[in-house]
């Protein structure tokens, strides 16, 4: 699932050699804005075929908070 | 789908968004050559979100480069009577929704209130749109209002005085009158895109309460791409010639196959309708001022024909050039330009075939293709492309056509081989070999029967009888698959030996393979069998036919020595196979299944 993660970073990053881990937060990739978080948002649902509901996107401030919502929404 | 590259459409109902668009963007930047720089003020009420790094793939794609300055969010009004300085835009972009309008109808309202809203509502874009005129001489850009998708009226929402859709749909009358009467100023037709999309993809309402997206991203890239396609149309970017295809793609059928009456166009049939459809639009997009024209693999005569048919639309006067020959399409293509005095990046190329397609995309990148194979999709695709949005339309877009009824004058032009052998061998043609059989006689009798261009003798078979050919008999069945899929049966050669001969009773082969030099490879096979059994001269026959004069050659061309003609004006041929026999083909992968 991280790995997973981790491409949709590296292509909104447009950097393959870009690497996270579950502590990483908006504070450690350059440009990761507002913008971008939007992008990696969508393509996180793409990806795992969910859909966050409006109170869960206030919840998604880090990596590790969107690996445990990921978590709990394919287990659903 | 709408293009990603200037030669690529993708087929499908909604268009998928590129993941990686900061590489796409430098993929371009750098192989995107004298790009025409303009400046683009995005002037929104909501959030912009991806639809600028859309819009700035999708115009690089058109050879345009973009300087994009986004307002302030919700100050579109601001900054197009006061702001944007000291940026100079050439083209504003006013992005706004009904969410914008500060007035809307209200249940409680009059009539005449409603109507006042209406008013002060036009009046004040009318205010915005002269201001950033008078102040930067530029083109604007305004779209008209998609609907919400909600409706507390239901239906009356459209014909009661106070419903919402009823208000934006005068609203957007007033916006396209405007058009009409100013000179730069151009109407993104919104009403109609997000009613394309569909307002349940275009609106969502998650995004919209939490980043104020007034557009989903799903829906982003097509507005976004609609943008650019206007924008390449103000800069007189708008593609101006259509090269297509005649068999299976203008018209049902291939009319040297079945003749004029075996075409499907028209007359009640839902195939043939769908053809009928398509001319439909082609032949008033003709009447906006884009040129028409054909390449075919067809005699000319034959392919002239076609237009005979009942229910045919289009006729041969219609198309600016017409070019039908066995050469390879992308050498017409470049004589067709020639012709026309029009850049190759002018053209947009339609053909079932997706073989031909893949040429000109390999060997003529600059002109754009249309991926799709059956009319229904190419009529879509074609549409949603973009490539011949115009910015206006005059009297001379609309008489262009009669002034370039040209003759096809035919300049020499030598073929590319090395070109022409690449795109071959990147087919990956694989042809596997198998003599006539009790399996397979149906489906060779059914080939020998119904094909009438590449057809030595005209010689007929029931199925009995080619289950019949073993012994004397010297049969080859050649079956080609491609990187595309599995062609089938396409070839079958029947050669009787005798007296150390082998005499060509019949050879066949389809016309959906033709070009592929797979005569070449069935040829080497069939020596392959003479050799094998002591066999040294293949004596054959051409029996000339109104269809088959496209092999008259054919011998000639592998080698064989003209005889005396025959009584009833065949032709006779003879080939010694030599000792040292080089292969002729040199571009399919031969397997045997002996």
């Amino acid at each position: 699932m991280l790995e997973r993660l981790q491409q949709i970073f590296r292509d909104t990053f447009d950097d393959e050699t870009l690497t996270i881990s579950p502590e990483t937060t908006p504070d450690d990739i350059d440009g990761w804005d507002s913008l971008a978080h939007i992008s990696i948002i969508a393509a996180v649902q793409d990806e795992f075929d969910i859909e966050f509901e409006l109170s869960e996107f206030a919840e998604i401030t880090s990596v590790a908070s969107l690996l445990a919502l990921i978590r709990t929404k394919t287990a659903q | 789908m709408r293009p990603f590259s200037n030669n690529n459409v993708l087929g499908g109902e909604v268009m998928a968004a590129i993941p990686n668009k900061k590489k796409r963007k430098r993929e371009l930047l750098s192989t995107v050559k004298n790009p025409l720089k303009i400046k683009i003020a995005f002037l929104t009420g909501g959030s912009p979100g991806e639809i600028p790094e859309y819009l700035e793939i999708f115009l690089l794609e058109r050879g345009i480069m973009p300087e994009i300055y986004i307002g302030g969010y919700n100050r579109y009004y601001e900054d197009a009577v006061y702001g944007i300085n000291p940026f100079a835009p050439d083209i504003i972009y006013f992005h706004t929704t009904y969410h914008d309008i500060k007035s809307q109808p209200e249940i409680t309202d009059s009539p005449e209130t409603v109507t006042g809203k209406l008013d002060e509502e036009f009046e004040r874009l009318k205010t915005m749109w002269g201001t950033a005129r008078a102040r930067f001489s530029c083109a604007i850009v305004q779209n008209n209002f998609g609907y919400p998708p909600e409706r507390t009226l239901g239906n009356l929402d459209c014909s009661d005085y106070r419903g919402i859709t009823g208000f934006l749909s005068a609203l957007n009358l007033k916006i396209s009158k405007y058009a009409r009467e100013t000179p730069g100023f151009y109407v993104q037709d919104i009403a109609y895109l997000s009613a394309r999309e569909g307002l349940n993809e275009w609106n969502n309402a998650v995004y919209m309460h939490m980043y104020k997206y007034t557009v989903s991203l799903k829906c982003m890239p097509a507005l976004a791409g609609n943008l650019a396609d206007i924008t390449a149309a103000i800069y007189g970017r708008r593609k101006k010639c259509l090269v297509l295809d005649l068999d299976n793609t203008l018209w049902g059928g291939i009319v040297g196959e079945t003749g004029v009456s075996g075409l499907k166009i028209g007359q009640g049939d839902p195939e043939g309708e769908a053809f009928l459809a398509f001319q439909k639009y082609l032949l008033r997009l003709k009447q906006t001022g884009i040129l028409l024209a054909a390449t075919s693999k067809n005699e000319e005569s034959v392919a002239i024909s076609g237009f005979d048919a009942d229910g045919m639309l289009l006729k041969r006067d219609d198309f600016a050039a017409f070019i039908a020959n066995w050469e390879p399409k992308h050498e017409n293509i470049v004589k067709i330009a020639e012709t026309l005095n029009i850049g190759l990046d002018s053209i947009v190329f339609v053909d079932d075939n997706p073989a031909e397609r893949e040429l000109i995309k390999k060997l003529l990148p600059e002109v754009a293709v249309i991926d799709a194979s059956e009319p229904i999709r190419f009529l879509r695709e074609l549409d949603q492309s973009g490539f011949f949005e115009p910015a206006s339309l005059s009297k001379d877009d609309v008489s262009r056509a009669e002034t370039y009824r040209a003759n096809t004058s035919r300049t020499a032009y030598k073929a590319e081989f090395d070109d022409y052998y690449e795109y071959l061998k990147s087919l990956s043609m694989e042809c596997f070999f198998m003599p006539i059989d009790e399996g397979n006689a149906a489906r060779v009798a059914s080939l020998i029967n119904k094909t009438n261009q590449f057809n030595m003798t005209g010689l007929k078979l029931t199925e009995a009888e080619a289950a019949a050919m073993s012994g004397d008999y010297i049969t080859v069945c050649a079956r080609l698959e491609d990187k595309f899929g599995d062609n089938g049966l396409v070839s079958v050669f029947i050669g009787k030996a005798e007296n150390g001969a082998c005499s060509v009773l019949q050879w066949v082969m389809s016309c959906r393979v033709f070009g592929r030099k797979l005569e070449y490879a069935v040829f080497d096979e069939v020596v392959r069998l003479c050799r094998a059994n002591g066999t040294k001269l293949i004596k054959g026959v051409y029996m000339p036919t109104r269809k088959n004069t496209p092999v008259a050659s054919l011998y000639e061309i592998l080698g064989f020595r003209r005889g005396s003609a025959g009584e009833n004006g065949e032709s006779v041929w003879e080939y010694e196979i030599p000792e040292e026999y080089e292969s002729k083909n040199d571009v399919i992968d031969i397997k045997h299944q002996y």
